[in-house]
């Protein structure tokens, strides 16, 4: 029984079916939330994870990379996102329900109280930082920086992980070339991030809680967030072993694990498989559904939508708004897309051009 | 809500200030907290322990020197000193005035004189600054400075008076005080022991001010609890980016490993079991110039017991230590020490050309058994064992197999070699852990046979001499013989078993890790027909020029009977055995697979198709035996230029620990123990694992036992990357390098099986334990003793009698001058004798010494032993006859030899003629044979040496034939 727990949760934290099921749950919280964001809901669930984690502790393979110092610090980011984005949600509910009825907002009624420099703002850091300080010096004390033998270049570690606030962007190197994931869609979130209040038409929702005034920009900015990167983290910490290879979170981390990894490209799916001819010799017309696909997925898609089923906020926002908010908004989605291709097709790159170090 | 006083703030200041206060006391536990787990320092433990046993050893040494303390004498002194000072105040007075009066008056001259002195030193610069300006005053300033120079010399003579002056004060005051100060000296003689005692206690004992020096915070200024640790600057850590002098830090705990005394406290304050050898400051190896890690290994500047790579001997020593130490080390150690049985391994980084080792049986067994088991036929080490790949393999030539043996004896043994002789030294390829399973086996079948019949069918023809053909030996003469002329040096038989002594240093000892040179020949019917053996042990070199084997001069008659006696000796079982039986269609399956490596699978039915069952055999044979590395050990047809099938071992002490795959063996991960289950169990990598033929560990199953495995092992990790610097290694002058070179020769031709040479082996001595006169002489002093050119001659032809009561015989090893001159180089430069060595002319005797001589060499009866004896004669009691002496002996050895024979071969027929006087001390003069040179032994005996070296006729040197043994019957082409 117990085994066959640990056997299902392995199955289900095959990078696929977790990063589906986290997509799935993404959209599920937007549209369950007045549900779950009630405490007597969500009280179970909190419990329930905490005694999952407790069972996990008892398997020595989970417990090993659970435990370790440098992976202690992902549970505090789990569990602190999750209990703030539910206290997001909560009061978000609430003020929802309270506007509906006329009544000021929760954050209306605090702010009407007057809030002095001394002690409410300067005593009060002081004392979380006397607090903060105390905390930090115990944990170094109790867990010890995890240092590792003298480095050698001759012997590099079976895998070398980045920083774990690194570990979303690496995970995106297993589906794009490195000057995408390292270098193009990094700097896309930070335009993105500099970008939103000056596309942000929306006057509403300052200062205040509030789901159904911003419903669709909140679902946007989670799914980049929750699901693109704190979910890719906690992937990346638990479920990447050796080699990067994918280890369910009960399994022993075998640094000799292989797998089969035969990847193709979308010009050898099209001119091999279906025209069952071999690759042209030159480079642009081997490549050139690739490219298509791109051109048109980058370039004719916003102008399309914008004219048909996106007019509505084409008018919103006008022509510069919605094409930066496109641009960014495709760029993200082309991430669990490609994913999605890899895992069904092994697609390995749309566009591949390894001659001048181009590929897509 | 409605608006609240806008006098309230959001927190209340009283709660703000209960949080701060809470906040507080937390940082303020966490910050104690954190200094205590910084101050707590598990080495601190073992220091306060060694301190609190030194004060007790202290303690109880003072309370004995207390008793010893003579009181009324310590009591005198003091009261000698107290009526000094009191009677003799008054005076002191007066001389510390005049004292005080004449050190003043130096120190008011002296100011005058340094003031006037350093204005000239500065007006030098404007007479000179005159003088290039070519100033119209510049010869009065001149003039003035030569003045002035005058006047500061008066004042230093004056200067030089007044502190004369002041001296003879000083001392007269000293003569004054004399009495004084003589008793002080006493007193402190008196008591300096106490004195020491004392302070050793005060530094070690819990005492407030000790107690203070420690505390937290304040003990980086001057603790006496503190790291104490060696750098060692000529012994370099790689870290990869630089490298970095090692510091070894063991002393922290380990306090007394370099000191003699402590060999009864327990770990880690005890002392180091080999002092005079290792660490102690008058040892080869000063604990301040090697260290400590260089041969353990370790992490040296941890000072904690888990992170300074311990490594417990077993898992019951883990639980121990886990109790005992908190024992719980860390994955990544990259050098954890090695056992203490394989520390010897590790000389390697300084001795790296030695081969033999004064002090290190582990060291030496290790290396003897590399070379024996031939280990470097197929692994690469670089130096020594580099030299020796060139020269020898390991296992006899098989390019003329089918003259010696049949072919199914041949595939009994190689399936299962021990089978045949239990101690066989070729190791077994098949039945192993990775091959024993049915399949393996029918295919092993296969292999086995497919071998033989390749060796078989490219042996080139060899025709045995032909001795006395068709006469049959003597069965008991043979007997007598093999126990007699030597051949229990090298080869076991169960007829004369041997009583290994169990001291090392006796002679005859044998260190039982190392194995016999030669096959044991309890077996030898089995194997060889009557025609080959004679030959063989008539002469070796004929079927084989680079046997080892040598020739230890046979009659034909003597192989004649060796060889019926050999033959008589069967493995019974092993005759009545069969080879596996081999089955075609596993054959055609194994050649099927090696064809398809190169062609497709239907080009490889066809190609089998077309092949015989010669075809197939061939074909498989040459394969396996690529595939097996044959070659590497024996010379075979067709592989003459294949290349060695291991790895390389020259780094493998420091190779990476992760690229030891452990497979699924549950051992510790060091280095020493893969090394070690590999030796033990090649092949037990496989086990559990999915492998095809051409992916399984090859390397065959030694019958190595613990002891053995861990020699080896001590040496296969003891190879490194270098990281000693050259200044740090053991220098290779001129004469190491010869003696290194002798030692190689040695173990070439095995000479220590004999001769007790460097004070160890003579294994054969053993057979001889009633009577060491009866075996081969040891080689004591034997570069001070023989001639350079008489021994090189020897060497090449060893066909002089020199004891003619020995049975065991000097064999003729055929060795080339070279191989001689080696030798002979050798042995001058260990007893450091002069080389070449030059005879001087003998000194004639003048008449009446003569007469002198004659008649103390009537006396001694000299002749009754020392006479050539004829043909036939008994020549039980016979000694080596003055014939050839000048010939043979350096002149001043002779000396030493008549002086005391005893010291030079114990043992030894030979009387002490001249015992000493004392006989406890060897500088005593010698007894004096009454009536010659007025009673001088010394004169004496150097008389009877020129008596000696004038005494016969021409020198014999080893070409001449004596007694009848010669030389020359050896055929001519084997030479």
């Amino acid at each position: 029984m117990v085994q066959l727990i640990k056997d299902i949760v392995n199955f289900l934290s095959n990078p696929t079916i977790y990063f589906t099921i986290v997509l799935v749950g993404w959209w599920w919280i937007m549209k369950y939330y007045p549900l779950w964001s009630q405490p007597r809901v969500m009280k179970p669930v909190l419990w329930l994870s905490i005694a999952g984690l407790l069972f996990g502790l008892t398997d020595p393979n989970f417990a090993k990379e659970a435990t370790k110092p440098d992976n202690v610090p992902i549970w505090l980011m789990s569990y602190g996102v999750g209990f703030f984005l539910w206290l997001s949600f909560r009061r978000g509910y609430l003020n929802d329900q309270l506007m509906a009825e006329g009544k000021p907002n929760l954050e209306k009624v605090e702010s009407d109280k007057k809030v002095y420099t001394w002690p409410d703002l300067v005593y009060s850091e002081l004392i979380c930082m006397v607090l903060f300080t105390a905390f930090l010096v115990a944990w170094a004390i109790l867990l010890k920086a995890p240092l590792e033998e003298p480095a050698n270049a001759g012997v590099t570690p079976a895998v070398a992980k980045a920083p774990w606030y690194f570990l979303g962007l690496q995970e995106m190197l297993v589906y794009f070339d490195p000057w995408i994931a390292g270098v193009v869609l990094p700097s896309l979130i930070l335009s993105g991030l500099i970008a939103m209040p000056y596309v942000d038409v929306n006057p509403k929702g300052n200062g205040y809680y509030t789901i159904k005034e911003r419903f669709n920009v909140i679902w946007i900015f989670g799914f980049g967030f929750i699901v693109l990167w704190i979910a890719l983290i906690f992937l990346g910490t638990f479920m990447r072993g050796p080699g990067w290879n994918f280890f369910g979170p009960f399994e022993y981390w075998d640094k000799h694990k292989v797998e089969a990894l035969t990847n193709v490209n979308l010009a050898d799916i099209i001119w091999v498989k279906f025209f069952n001819v071999g690759l042209p010799s030159n480079i642009l017309i081997r490549e050139i559904f690739g490219l298509g696909i791109v051109f048109v997925y980058l370039f004719a898609l916003p102008p399309l939508l914008g004219a048909t089923v996106l007019s509505k906020y084409y008018e919103k926002y006008g022509f510069l708004r919605y094409n930066v908010i496109m641009s960014h908004l495709l760029i993200m989605l082309a991430l669990p897309i490609k994913m999605y291709l890899r895992w069904t097709l092994n697609l390995k790159y749309i566009v591949a051009i390894p001659e001048y170090l181009f590929n897509i | 809500m409605a608006q609240t006083n806008p006098n309230e703030t959001v927190y209340k200041s009283r709660d703000l200030s209960k949080w701060f206060a809470i906040g507080s006391i937390l940082l303020f536990v966490a910050v104690v907290w954190g200094v205590l787990q910084d101050f707590d320092r598990e080495w601190k433990r073992y220091q306060r322990q060694w301190q609190r046993l030194n004060v007790a050893l202290g303690e109880r040494k003072l309370s004995e020197a207390l008793v010893a303390l003579d009181r009324s004498k310590l009591e005198g002194l003091k009261k000698k000193i107290a009526d000094f000072d009191t009677s003799k105040a008054q005076s002191l007075e007066g001389l510390d005035a005049k004292i005080k009066g004449k050190q003043d008056k130096v120190f008011k001259i002296t100011q005058t004189y340094q003031n006037l002195k350093a204005k000239l030193d500065a007006d030098l610069f404007l007479v000179d600054v005159a003088l290039a300006k070519r100033s119209a005053n510049a010869a009065k300033i001149k003039n003035d400075w030569m003045n002035l120079e005058r006047e500061v010399l008066k004042l230093k003579d004056q200067v030089t008076l007044a502190e004369a002056d002041r001296d003879n004060a000083l001392q007269e005051k000293r003569g004054y005080l004399l009495e004084k100060t003589t008793t002080e000296k006493d007193l402190a003689a008196l008591v300096s022991e106490k004195n020491r005692l004392e302070k050793i206690i005060a530094k070690n004992e819990q005492s407030l001010g000790n107690l203070l020096r420690n505390a937290p915070l304040v003990d980086f200024v001057s603790p006496t609890l503190k790291i104490n640790q060696i750098i060692l600057p000529h012994l370099k850590d790689d870290y990869f980016f630089n490298k970095v002098p090692r510091v070894d830090r063991c002393m922290t705990c380990h306090a007394n490993a370099d000191k003699a005394g402590f060999e009864d406290l327990p770990q880690p304050f005890t002392s180091h079991p080999k002092l005079n050898l290792m660490l102690s400051e008058e040892s080869p190896h000063p604990v301040q110039k090697v260290g400590c890690t260089v041969c353990h290994s370790g992490i040296p500047q941890s000072a904690d017991f888990s992170l300074a790579g311990h490594v417990p001997k077993d898992p019951a020593q883990w639980a121990e230590w886990e109790d005992k130490y908190n024992f719980n080390p860390p994955k990544h150690i990259p050098t954890p020490m090695i056992p203490t049985a394989m520390t010897e391994g590790k000389c390697i980084q300084c001795h790296a050309q030695e081969v033999t080792l004064r002090d290190a049986p582990t060291f030496n067994a290790g290396m003897r058994m590399i070379e024996r088991y031939g280990c470097y036929n197929c692994h690469k080490f670089a130096g020594h064992f580099e030299k020796l790949s060139f020269e020898k393999k390991t296992g006899p030539t098989l390019k003329t197999l089918a003259s010696k043996l049949d072919q199914d004896w041949v595939r009994k043994f190689i399936w299962d070699p021990q089978s045949y002789r239990p101690s066989s030294l070729m190791p077994r390829f098949w039945k192993n852990h990775n091959n024993s399973d049915p399949e393996s086996l029918e295919r092993g079948a296969v292999e086995v046979e497919s071998i033989s019949h390749y060796l078989f069918k490219k042996s080139v023809p060899y025709q045995p001499l032909k001795l006395a053909s068709g006469a049959v030996g003597n069965v008991a003469r043979g007997k007598e013989l093999v126990g007699s002329v030597g051949c229990l040096a090298c080869h076991a038989i169960a007829d004369f078993p041997r009583v290994n002594p169990k001291d090392p240093t006796v002679m005859g000892y044998k260190d039982e890790r190392i194995p016999m040179v030669g096959p044991e020949l309890n077996q030898m019917g089995s194997k060889v027909t009557q025609d080959w053996l004679v030959s063989w042990v008539y002469n070796p070199k004929h079927y084989w020029d680079n046997s080892g084997m040598p020739s230890l001069k046979l009659t034909e008659t003597e192989a004649l009977d060796i060889a019926a006696y050999l033959l008589t000796k069967r493995n019974v079982e092993f005759d009545s055995a069969t080879p596996p039986e081999p089955k075609d269609e596993m054959r055609d399956q194994i050649v099927k697979t090696y064809l398809m490596a190169v062609m497709t699978q239907k080009a490889a039915g066809l190609k089998l198709a077309s092949m015989s069952l010669e075809d197939k055999k061939l074909f498989l044979g040459e394969k396996l035996i690529g595939h097996y590395g044959c070659y590497a050990c024996h010379a075979i047809d067709g592989f003459e230029n294949a290349p060695k099938i291991g790895a390389e071992l020259t780094y493998e002490g420091s190779k990476d620990l992760s690229k030891f795959a452990f497979e699924n063996v549950h051992a510790q991960h060091t280095r020493s123990e893969w090394v070690y289950t590999k030796i033990r169990t090649p092949r037990i990598w496989d086990v559990g694992k999915k492998r095809d033929f051409e992916g399984k560990t090859r390397m065959p199953q030694f019958n190595f036992n613990h002891k053995q495995a861990e020699a080896i092992t001590a040496i296969v990790v003891g190879y490194e990357n270098k990281n000693v610097d050259d200044e740090a290694v053991h220098k290779i002058d001129g004469r190491y390098e010869k003696i290194i070179a002798g030692h190689r020769m040695l173990n070439r031709h095995n000479c220590s099986s004999c001769h007790f040479v460097e004070n160890r082996g003579g294994d054969v001595l053993a057979h001889f334990s009633e009577d060491v006169t009866n075996g081969p002489p040891n080689l004591n002093t034997q570069g001070l003793k023989t001639r350079t050119e008489w021994l090189h001659a020897f060497l090449l032809n060893p066909n002089v009698m020199i004891r003619p009561w020995l049975k065991i015989r000097m064999p003729q090893f055929y060795m080339t001058d070279a191989e001689s001159m080696a030798y002979t180089a050798y042995f001058a430069a260990f007893d450091k004798s002069p080389y070449p060595y030059v005879l001087e002319p003998a000194r004639m005797l003048t008449s009446s010494e003569l007469v002198q001589v004659e008649g103390m060499f009537k006396d001694l009866a000299c002749l009754s032993c020392h006479a050539v004896r004829k043909p036939g004669e008994d020549v039980s009691a016979a000694a080596p006859h003055f014939a050839n002496v000048k010939a043979r002996l350096k002149d001043p050895w002779v000396l030493q030899w008549l002086e005391n024979p005893q010291a030079i071969m114990p043992g030894t027929r030979m009387p002490t003629l001249w015992p000493l006087m004392d006989e406890e001390d060897p500088k005593s003069a010698r007894i004096a044979v009454p009536g010659y040179f007025g009673d001088d032994a010394k004169k004496q005996i150097e008389a009877m040496r020129n008596y000696i070296y004038q005494y016969g006729g021409e020198p014999l040197f080893p070409n001449h034939r004596i007694n009848g043994v010669s030389g020359s019957s050896v055929p001519s082409a084997a030479r």
